[in-house]
């Protein structure tokens, strides 16, 4: 949880299943959405997030957290210490690990950045599907992703005959 | 979301973010997924960003042989046309259109009225031509530049409606025969936003005279232009001009562009050339980042010609003690 420390505004975030996230308004600005709430001054003591649960909430937050870039005094003093190639290399690892998940909840993160507009996790959470896309083939990627062909034969010759420059 | 959060499958994400996830495929890859289902073909009607360059990566035309050029033209009209033509009109905004290819038989004709009846009938906030020589610009001999100016001529008559909607168009190699066809560009291309000439000139001498209400950056790289004056760019921002080395003075002025923030002036400097006096050339300008390139008389023979770039900062000041 996160402390309330002085001078830091803190932010509600509530998921509709009922928890509540206390969070620094600069964390929480990380996303597009909340931070025009905040702007035009639409966030009241808490901010109900719907369609995403405290699970992929406290995910997105932890994200936030660690994407967060460090201001005023303290984030000041780390920044001199380290390097930025560094701190970028290690948000590298750390992104790495965090998208460590299995499909479902990939999806659901990628539906959450979408709404909550954070460009980094969205970019995070699609490059998977991305590369796939990108690297496989057709069948490969039917598996992959669990569509199912639902056309006729002649439908999908169809298809393949309008689309026909991109498949040679 | 919360009742299928043990489904995984991609298809319970709705459209628009899938559709945000293939358009950050190349466009080819995006369109193959198509024949995944129904669905995926409605989605790849959807896509916003719509880059047809079919050129090979790495592959300069210098080593493309003719045939692979006919094929390389054919395969973006064909991309293109198809692309344009699935989608549903008006229903999803194109945020660029941006298309690469050579002027070489009906090719570029083709897509420019695909590209302009597109521009009628769908909302297309970019819209770009990559327009490229077969030859090179080191391989271009005079017959070849007219020759292609020639071509380019007719192409831009045959579809003004495309060059209308244009906010970017890139150029090389073409002389033209008519000295106001250049002015003629930017008056039908309102709105362009990037125009870029290299290696492009008119038969006889010119001065051209630039007014655009749109245009945000002008590059025009070893072009003999007689004389540009940049008479009224209210929303220049860049400007790149080199090599003039055909002329004693700076063949460019400026008048009214209070936006312009970078300029980068690069020439080979022959002992006729007179020096460019920078503190009257940029008296009236707020420019803030200068490059300036400086190319060798000596070394113009040999085949690497050493550059110097110096670039320096001139404080934002209209007065002209400064530089």
């Amino acid at each position: 949880m996160a402390t309330r420390e002085a001078g830091k505004k803190m932010i509600m975030l509530k998921s509709p299943d009922g928890m509540e996230f206390e969070v620094e308004e600069a964390v929480a600005m990380e996303s597009q959405t909340i931070r025009k709430m905040i702007e035009d001054d639409c966030a009241d003591t808490a901010i109900l997030i719907p369609n995403i649960n405290s699970k992929i909430l406290s995910r997105v937050i932890e994200y936030c957290n660690k994407h967060v870039p460090t201001t005023g005094a303290t984030g000041a003093a780390a920044s001199d210490t380290v390097a930025p190639a560094a701190l970028a290399e290690d948000l590298k690892i750390w992104d790495a690990e965090f998208i460590k998940v299995n499909r479902a909840t990939r999806f659901n993160l990628i539906q959450a950045a979408s709404y909550l507009n954070i460009k980094g996790l969205l970019d995070l959470t699609s490059q998977t599907t991305i590369d796939t896309i990108s690297d496989n083939s057709l069948e490969e990627i039917r598996s992959f992703l669990s569509t199912k062909n639902d056309y006729l034969p002649e439908e999908e010759q169809t298809i393949r005959r309008e689309n026909q420059w991109a498949f040679q | 979301m919360q009742k299928n959060n043990g489904d995984d499958r991609i298809s319970t994400l709705p459209s628009d973010i899938l559709v945000n996830i293939l358009d950050r495929l190349d466009v080819r890859e995006a369109v193959r997924t198509s024949i995944l289902s129904r669905r995926w073909s409605q989605l790849s009607c959807k896509l916003s960003r719509l880059i047809i360059n079919a050129q090979p990566d790495g592959v300069s035309s210098s080593n493309i042989s003719d045939g692979d050029l006919v094929r390389i033209n054919a395969a973006v009209v064909e991309a293109t046309k198809s692309l344009l033509t699935r989608r549903y009109p008006g229903e999803d905004t194109i945020s660029l259109l941006s298309t690469t290819f050579y002027l070489r038989g009906d090719a570029p004709i083709s897509i420019g009225h695909a590209v302009g009846s597109a521009m009628m009938t769908h909302k297309i906030e970019e819209a770009e031509f990559t327009v490229l020589t077969v030859k090179n610009r080191l391989y271009c001999t005079l017959d070849d530049v007219l020759n292609y100016g020639t071509q380019f001529v007719s192409f831009f008559n045959e579809c003004l409606n495309a060059f209308t909607g244009l906010t970017r168009l890139y150029m090389e190699n073409l002389r033209f025969a008519e000295s106001d066809f250049v002015s003629n560009i930017f008056v039908t291309c309102k709105r362009l936003k990037y125009l870029g000439f290299l290696n492009c000139d008119t038969k006889k001498h010119l001065t051209l005279q630039v007014k655009h209400a749109q245009l945000s950056e002008l590059s025009m790289v070893n072009c003999r232009f007689y004389k540009v004056e940049l008479k009224w760019l209210p929303r220049l921002t860049r400007t790149t001009f080199t090599c003039w080395m055909a002329f004693e003075e700076l063949p460019l002025s400026f008048g009214h562009v209070p936006l312009l923030e970078f300029l980068n002036l690069t020439n080979i400097g022959l002992s006729r050339n007179k020096m460019v006096m920078l503190s009257t050339l940029l008296c009236e300008t707020h420019i803030q980042e200068l490059q300036l390139g400086f190319k060798c008389e000596k070394d113009l023979g040999s085949t690497r010609v050493s550059e110097r770039k110096a670039g320096f900062c001139v404080p934002q000041t209209k007065d002209c003690q400064s530089s």
